[in-house]
């Protein structure tokens, strides 16, 4: 059996399958004003799913807040101290402040993890609870966003178009065209918005995923404003984590069943 | 002109018949045809030997959706054409995409080597549109019967072009593990 067979199989399928495929179909054009109601409900949405992450206890770090680039600091030398002996890309500990690591799904195939495939921090004492997960799909076009909640995660799915294309700016995106070059696949994007930065995890072509941090968001914004390239203004942290799983499986694992 | 008229034209032996039928179905079906072939005198021509064909095939038949009973003929006229120009070397290379994509679907080490087989493989397809929500069914009928491009499919949906291939892609997937675990292989 080959494609073409197939192809030629389909002429069999019955008449009111191949009626209704061609039937016409109303047209779905949005007016200004939706669109930009839309847009507004996005902005709140994201505005409001942030407070209620803020304040549902997520955090349970009593430090005082710390500047991103003060965190990383402190990051990096809290992981030196940590795994003073560990190899670059070498996973030091299963434990992770985001539960990345500890919430990933086994690779494909049951197939262990190699020893690089994950880099877990154990800076101790940062929240194990995001302000929310922001994962989309580059080629679906839906976005969903993942708030903590005591039961796990709850998700809400955007698929207005242009609600999305609020998110993708607020999420440093500026133009969804240039991610197909960076990846293929799923994308992720962690939102600390206590210490107002953001992770973005995406896969590259090879099914591997790397975390990114926002270290000067006002530079950033500046960028997307002038139209520079924003991804130049991500910086690899030392924190990747590698799945060679798909990345909405890895999400869809943290929701409660 | 309604199509139970047009069919009556048919029985009744009236030509006028085949005049009609072109000019309410010519450009759908030249559409169709196209898809498969990618070149302007081939459609033409089976476009016209899919108004001899029904010419010849009504009476007996009457067919209930004459448009989409139009569209087998003249697909399967135009597919017969595109196997005929290839074995020419003279076919284009359209086609062949949509035949890859739909490889997609086929399990592994997947043969089918009776028309009862088939038979139970294009049950099993029926199945699975039928399961399907209506614009995912639509779309995957866009793309594999109607031979459309992904733009034009994206436009007749106002959808964007990636939703269209991320349809597609899903609904291929839910199609192979359907027949997998159906096991519908021969």
């Amino acid at each position: 059996m080959t494609g073409q067979r197939l192809f030629e199989l389909l002429s069999d399928l019955p008449d009111d399958l191949i009626a209704e495929a061609d039937a016409p179909r109303p047209a779905r054009r949005k007016s200004p004003v939706l669109q930009w109601s839309a847009l507004a409900a996005c902005t709140a949405l994201v505005i409001l799913l942030g407070s209620f992450a803020l304040n549902s206890g997520g955090y349970k770090s009593a430090a005082p807040i710390e500047s991103p680039a003060a965190q990383d600091s402190a990051l990096a030398e809290s992981e030196s101290a940590a795994k003073p002996e560990a190899a670059p890309g070498e996973s030091a500990s299963p434990e992770t402040d985001y539960g990345l690591v500890d919430t990933a799904p086994p690779t494909a195939g049951g197939a262990e993890e190699s020893p690089t495939d994950t880099t877990a921090d154990t800076n101790p004492g940062t929240p194990d609870v995001p302000g929310f997960w922001n994962a989309y799909s580059l080629t679906s076009e839906v976005v969903t966003l993942y708030v903590p909640s005591e039961g796990g995660w709850a998700a809400t799915t955007v698929t207005d178009e242009v609600s999305i294309k609020g998110i993708y700016t607020r999420l440093f995106i500026s133009d969804p065209e240039v991610l197909p070059a960076l990846s293929s696949r799923a994308v992720s994007v962690l939102v600390d918005l206590q210490n107002g930065f953001a992770f973005t995890l995406y896969a590259d072509a090879a099914g591997e995923a790397t975390l990114y941090t926002v270290p000067d968001e006002a530079a950033l914004t500046e960028a997307l404003e002038a139209g520079d390239d924003p991804w130049a203004l991500l910086t690899e942290t030392d924190r990747a984590v590698r799945y060679s799983t798909d990345l909405d499986a890895f999400v869809t694992e943290l929701l409660p069943q | 002109m309604e199509d139970i008229e047009l069919i009556g034209l048919y029985w009744s032996r009236d030509q006028q018949a085949i005049t009609c039928t072109a000019a309410q179905y010519g450009s759908y079906c030249t559409r169709i045809s196209m898809n498969i072939l990618q070149n302007h005198e081939d459609a033409d021509e089976c476009v016209n030997d899919t108004w001899l064909h029904a010419w010849n095939a009504i009476p007996p038949d009457r067919p209930s959706l004459f448009r989409a009973w139009l569209a087998r003929v003249c697909r399967n006229l135009s597919l017969d054409r595109y196997k005929y120009l290839k074995a020419q070397k003279r076919g284009g290379q359209a086609p062949e995409v949509l035949f890859e994509e739909l490889e997609f679907c086929l399990p592994d080490r997947f043969t089918c080597e009776d028309a009862l087989a088939e038979r139970e493989l294009l049950a099993a397809i029926e199945r699975f549109l039928r399961g399907c929500e209506e614009s995912r069914r639509t779309i995957f009928l866009r793309r594999y019967f109607y031979g459309d491009s992904v733009d034009a499919i994206a436009n007749r949906m106002s959808m964007s072009v990636g939703s269209v291939k991320s349809s597609l892609f899903r609904a291929r997937e839910a199609l192979r593990r359907q027949l997998e675990k159906e096991g519908v292989v021969v």
